[in-house]
């Protein structure tokens, strides 16, 4: 990320804050940031969130499947 | 006077045709299938309607409305853009597969009854199936079989419940069910939703589509959802279930996606969040929402082929696609990477995109309704969507630290030249969307540019970029994997064979068992059978004729017993 890049964010999120003063249509979107504190808050629960299933739950080896049900050598008619 | 036939006819005929043709004809005759029915779809009038008559019902094998005309002109479309990409690709199986495939799709868009789409349901689960086994690796055989298995599974739902409507209501015409209308209607619904992916029953496309080979996935990508969209869009609107069901996918497709590692896994899960927002415009079922869900299926098959495209390109150059062996490529791919991004702001709906254009007016159609709740998890699974397919995946692709050395396979051109046309249609809906509007079923007055549109759309993107970038140390890819809902058929596997294989083999090898012995002891037996008569003991040695030869006085006297009885009774009667 190079200077000018946050520059341009800043900008843009600045420019989006006076259309916000501009039009709204529903009430929440006269609420400056809104939609940026939302995506922000959101964005941390989700990869969070994420993290934490994958931790109790989900994540495993690559191998997981392979190890619960070995592949087997001999030749069987159901495959 | 155009062509009333339906344009399937076009692509199965290039089924039976390409086979037959030199090896260095083909990838161009493979184009020109759905050249023709994509002409033919564009010159299909509104109404047009072929009928065949079979036993008692009527097939109607091409029935055009609104509706099936915007799906046929993108699955037409997309075969061709796929046909392209595949150029380079020169295998028969595949491009008949593809064929097979694509124009299954076409059929069951124009077909107007239960049995000729039942017909294509099932081809369409054949040729793609062969598109995951033909990368021919042992993952992608056993993905593949997986894969076939549910689509059969949902397959014979959906026959059942054409059976059951077909009893009840005399006839094979498909209809447009009101919610919870009948028993039959519910397991047509469960039928489709296997195919849309609707969670749980979703976990067949995460686990297939990366194992397939770098051109199938860009059409598996393209047609079984879509389809399966289309079905519910005509069929079943506006029940509130898939309401539920839309939000829950798009929720459950962005929280797996970011706990992938395989990068052609991560666009999986976004197909299931992507269809959630079609299915939810379906169930919201008002003609905005319908009009959404249809712009979208359109804007979803485009762009999500052009990530497929530009992933699959990764592949084919390094050979990986897993992130974690990835990085440090933008310098070298970096056509492929504009081509991918255009792709990824598609889909998280950033503004002049094709994505922007179609996502929004599902979120403004569940607004309208005051679904409220609906529209945030909506909007909150376009953050989800960014954050995957428009930061971590290129970030840990394109940038980051390089982790393993690879030595880069030139990318074919027609590759390139598909990842192209692909993102210039993202590109050229995103800013005129009125040549897409103008296709949808109803009549609407639309603008998605407004203010708010435009502030949501832009803050939503830099700030799910700002949470990722300040977070991003602890987020570099790992070598796992995450079991979703498949777990439950993949670790109870065993078992099942145990119950279905093994107790039947095993019931049946009892009474093999049984019925040998038997036929065994019969046969000793029979070796000597007087003896056995005579002694209740089984045979030592063999019948011998002479040692039982009885005296001659034994059959005088039988004779003479016989002949006086015979002679008795008839001077009696």
């Amino acid at each position: 990320m190079k200077l000018w890049h946050w520059i341009a964010i800043i900008a843009l999120t600045v420019a989006t804050v006076v259309g916000q003063f501009i039009d709204h249509y529903y009430w929440w979107e006269a609420i400056p940031g809104f939609f940026a504190a939302f995506a922000f808050i959101g964005c941390m629960i989700l990869m969070f969130g994420a993290k934490l299933l994958g931790k109790i739950l989900v994540t495993k080896s690559p191998d997981y499947y392979e190890k619960l049900n070995p592949p087997k050598e001999e030749k069987t008619d159901a495959y | 006077m155009p062509i009333e036939l339906p344009p399937v006819l076009a692509m199965w005929l290039g089924l039976i045709i390409l086979p037959l043709l030199p090896a260095s004809w083909r990838p161009v005759a493979y184009l020109a299938f759905p050249l023709t029915a994509l002409i033919m779809v564009l010159n299909l009038p509104l109404g047009a309607k072929l009928t065949v008559p079979f036993a008692h019902f009527e097939l109607v094998l091409l029935q055009v409305t609104q509706l099936s005309r915007v799906f046929g002109i993108i699955f037409a479309l997309i075969a061709l853009l796929g046909g392209l990409y595949s150029f380079h690709m020169n295998e028969k199986g595949q491009q008949a597969a593809s064929l097979l495939y694509a124009g299954g799709a076409l059929g069951v868009t124009f077909c107007g009854d239960f049995f000729t789409m039942l017909v294509c349901w099932e081809l369409m689960a054949a040729g793609s199936t062969y598109l995951i086994w033909a990368r021919r690796t042992r993952q992608a055989q056993e993905a593949g079989m997986r894969y076939l298995l549910v689509h059969l599974f949902g397959g014979s739902l959906l026959l059942g419940g054409i059976i059951i409507h077909a009893q009840a209501t005399g006839s094979l015409l498909l209809t447009s069910f009101s919610p919870g209308e009948s028993f039959a209607a519910w397991i047509i619904l469960v039928g489709v939703a296997i195919n849309a992916a609707v969670i749980p029953l979703h976990a067949w496309l995460p686990d297939s589509y990366p194992k397939a080979t770098v051109t199938g996935s860009v059409f598996l990508s393209a047609f079984t959802t879509k389809t399966a969209v289309y079905v519910l869009a005509s069929m079943f609107p506006g029940w509130p279930i898939l309401i539920v069901m839309g939000v829950a996918m798009t929720v459950w497709g962005v929280t797996f996606a970011f706990l992938a590692n395989d990068i052609r896994e991560i666009l999986g899960y976004h197909i299931v969040s992507q269809v959630g927002y079609m299915v939810a415009g379906v169930g919201i079922g008002t003609e905005l929402a319908l009009n959404g869900t249809t712009a979208h299926a359109y804007s979803h098959i485009l762009y999500k082929a052009l990530l497929f495209m530009g992933t699959g390109a990764v592949l084919y150059a390094t050979g990986t696609s897993k992130l974690n062996q990835l990085g440090a490529l933008a310098s070298r791919m970096r056509w492929v990477l504009a081509f991918y991004m255009v792709a990824a702001l598609s889909i998280s709906g950033a503004p002049l995109f094709n994505g922007f254009i179609s996502k929004s007016i599902i979120i403004a159609a569940a607004g309208e309704s005051h679904y409220y709740t609906a529209k945030f998890l909506l909007i909150l699974a376009s953050v989800g969507t960014f954050l995957s397919v428009g930061v971590k995946l290129p970030y840990y692709t394109w940038f980051h630290e390089k982790k393993a050395d690879h030595e880069l396979k030139p990318i074919p051109k027609g590759m390139m030249a598909a990842m192209a046309i692909t993102s210039f249609l993202c590109i050229f809906y995103g800013i005129v969307p009125g040549f897409l509007y103008a296709e949808l079923p109803y009549a609407m007055v639309y603008n998605p540019f407004t203010i708010p549109h435009l502030v949501e759309a832009t803050q939503v993107l830099i700030f799910t970029f700002l949470a990722f970038w300040v977070v991003r140390a602890k987020m570099t890819p790992k070598d796992k994997i995450s079991l979703d809902t498949d777990w439950f058929y993949r670790a109870t596997a065993p078992y099942f064979r145990k119950v279905f294989i093994g107790w039947v083999n095993a019931f049946f090898e009892f009474f093999e068992v049984r019925a040998f012995m038997f036929a065994h002891f019969m046969t000793k037996l029979s070796t000597n059978p007087i003896h056995v008569l005579r002694t209740l003991r089984s045979p030592q040695e063999a019948f011998d004729p002479d040692k039982y030869r009885p005296p001659l006085a034994l059959p005088m006297a039988l004779s003479i017993l016989v002949t006086f009885l015979v002679a008795a009774w008839s001077y009696w009667s």
